[in-house]
């Protein structure tokens, strides 16, 4: 009899574990499926989706997207929010564009444009890390800081790059193993990302921090190291966006990444990262990054005016919060 | 200091700024003991609490284990002499697993520095099966019911080898249900795995199921310290309503 009862226990323990396992990936299952249809309904709306020059130009315009998507996904599991990427990524790609204009070393000037950007992300974390200031005002009025002396430093106007040496410019428009070398490396970073979410000490710390900041307190957690590691990771991965945008068209322009704090939070959201912190997945942004994409690049197919871009990306934000908002209510 | 004991406090008195929140308290913890700590709203019991826990320092006075006097600094000092403790708020993770709660503050890594769930699963499901504890262990806090989180709780204090186990108030926010399988599981590890309890609660009746022996404090002091045996319910009710020293207090 008691035999009987541990293996009935044991079948419900794994048939548990399943469920759980299920569920982790039901999203990214409706995701893919979601990305299939759309897929197949462009290509058979316009014969021009499948064409290589089209998803070649999907891939590269998703990928700057993916950098910063990283970086919004991780921040956001802390429980904060980032909208400082967009300028972030403009300011180190215009300090970049002009110490090359200056005549500087292309590498050096490249290098210096990521740290600055880099450090942008130090005070993020200093701020609302340690000073324990608010992440939305924060990131704000850092957002308008940067573009501004993204402005200031060009007066406006892109900056044109011309006789850099092959290798910098095949970052952002060189192929590797048959796909932009900026998709490839954006599939690297997604890679290393995820992997150190689930595996690596000083990335799932994240997790804790933001599903309960109290908890991880008296825990013994670093509470504000852990969300400066968060931002300086996220304001770096938006300084290497901009950088390889700068390589993709050889011009810096102080309206780079503009908009691309609602695209990829967008994407965010749509992979299954909380807004309250504590869930999130690179896997899920990926895909929604990948989503987002295809609408916009749907609008361009289907000849639809560029000027509905913006409503789409907060539309699509705001539905995919919507039925969140009403799946969560219905399993609570 | 008395052989019988393996843990005291002698003398400890905690000032906040011109507040005494403790005042020449002297005890001593017993093996295999549950101690009721119980007075009244702001008695001091919390605050004794966290000095053993190492969370707040005494502003006078000191502590002792097997007779030697010990720095309690911090709480990582207090886990490597054995004493442990479940917070009130628990300080549990809602979105993650019992796994990873368990070893909160303390995940493990492998030889590549890679986090080894693996083995901190096989940790997580022995240490249930050791307090008989049923909970699947990859479900997230979240999806349990609030005993069976307060039972993880009781479980992340008990990963390492604990001597003295600190409670404060741990079934404040349960069902009666709940409360009384928190008190057999308390129960249990004084029996069977012969660790000694100080409880905090304020539910007299509920806490002399299971205790040893009372503590009283009342405006920071110890007014009594009485064994179960020797008092009832009654009794304990009136010297923390009343306040009128009983026992060795005075001693
Ligand atoms: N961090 C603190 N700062 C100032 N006063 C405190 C602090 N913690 C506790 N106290 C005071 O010390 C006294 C005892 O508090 P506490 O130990 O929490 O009592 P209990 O747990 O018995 O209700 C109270 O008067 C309380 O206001
Ligand atoms: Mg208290």
């Amino acid at each position: 009899m008691q035999k009987i009862a541990e293996k009935k226990q044991n079948v419900e323990k794994t048939v548990d574990n399943r469920k759980i396992k299920l569920s982790k990936f039901k999203r990214e299952f409706f995701l893919v499926l979601t990305i299939i249809i759309v897929g197949v309904i462009l290509s058979l709306l316009t014969p021009y989706f499948l064409t290589k020059g089209n998803l070649s130009a999907l891939l590269i315009g998703l990928s700057a997207e993916g950098f910063v998507a990283i970086g919004i996904v991780m921040v956001m599991i802390t429980g904060e929010i980032d909208l400082s990427v967009g300028g972030i990524m403009a300011l180190s790609s215009v300090v970049a564009g002009s110490l090359i204009l200056s005549g500087k070393n292309v590498w050096v000037s490249v290098l210096l444009g990521f740290i600055l950007g880099s450090i942008m992300g130090v005070i993020n974390g200093w701020l609302i890390g340690y000073r324990k200031i608010n992440s939305f005002i924060i990131t704000l009025a850092m957002m308008g800081m940067t573009r501004g002396v993204a402005y200031i430093l060009t007066q406006g106007s892109p900056l044109a790059i011309g006789g850099v040496p092959q290798s910098f410019e095949s970052l952002g428009g060189g192929n590797l193993f048959g796909l932009p070398t900026f998709t490839v490396v954006f599939i690297l970073l997604a890679s290393i990302s995820g992997f150190g979410l689930k595996k690596i000490k000083a990335f799932r710390e994240f997790y804790f921090v933001g599903s309960s900041e109290n908890s991880a307190k008296l825990t013994g957690l670093d509470v504000p190291k852990i969300k400066m590691r968060a931002f300086v990771l996220s304001a770096s991965l938006a300084s290497l966006a901009g950088i390889f945008t700068l390589s993709r068209f050889l011009v810096a322009t102080p309206n780079t990444g503009n908009g691309i704090e609602l695209r990829a939070i967008a994407a965010a959201v749509i992979g299954g990262t909380s807004f309250t912190g504590g869930e999130g997945s690179i896997l899920g942004a990926a895909l929604g990054v990948l989503i987002v994409n295809l609408l916009n690049n749907a609008l361009i197919l289907l000849n639809i005016s560029v000027y509905w871009q913006n409503f789409v990306n907060g539309l699509l934000l705001l539905s995919v919060v919507l039925i969140d908002n009403l799946t969560q209510k219905k399993s609570d | 200091m008395s052989k019988e004991y393996f843990f005291e406090g002698h003398e400890i008195t905690k000032m906040y700024g011109a507040v005494v929140a403790n005042y020449k308290i002297t005890f001593g913890v017993k093996p295999r003991e549950i101690i009721g700590l119980v007075g009244d709203n702001a008695a001091g019991k919390s605050t004794l609490i966290k000095q053993i826990m190492g969370v707040e320092h005494p502003t006078e006075g000191d502590f002792f284990l097997d007779g030697q006097p010990v720095k309690i600094n911090s709480p990582m000092i207090a886990k490597k002499l054995g004493i442990n403790s479940v917070y009130q708020e628990l300080a549990l993770f809602p979105h993650l697993s019992v796994v990873e709660n368990i070893f909160a503050g303390e995940l493990q890594c492998n030889k590549l520095r890679l986090l080894d769930w693996k083995a901190m699963k096989k940790k997580t499901i022995e240490l249930l099966e050791r307090l008989k504890i049923e909970i699947p262990v990859e479900r997230s806090i979240k999806n349990l019911s609030g005993g069976k989180r307060q039972e993880v709780a009781i479980a992340r204090a008990l990963l390492h080898n604990v001597r003295l186990l600190l409670m404060d108030e741990p079934t404040a926010a349960l069902s009666v249900k709940e409360r009384e399988k928190i008190f057999s599981l308390i129960r249990d590890l004084k029996e069977k795995h012969g660790i000694s309890i100080i409880l905090v609660g304020h539910n007299i009746e509920e806490v002399f199921e299971v205790v040893d022996r009372f503590i009283v404090l009342s405006n920071g002091r110890k007014i009594a310290d009485i064994e179960k045996s020797q008092t009832s319910v009654k009794e304990i009710v009136s010297i923390i309503v009343h306040g009128s020293p009983v026992g060795e207090s005075f001693n």
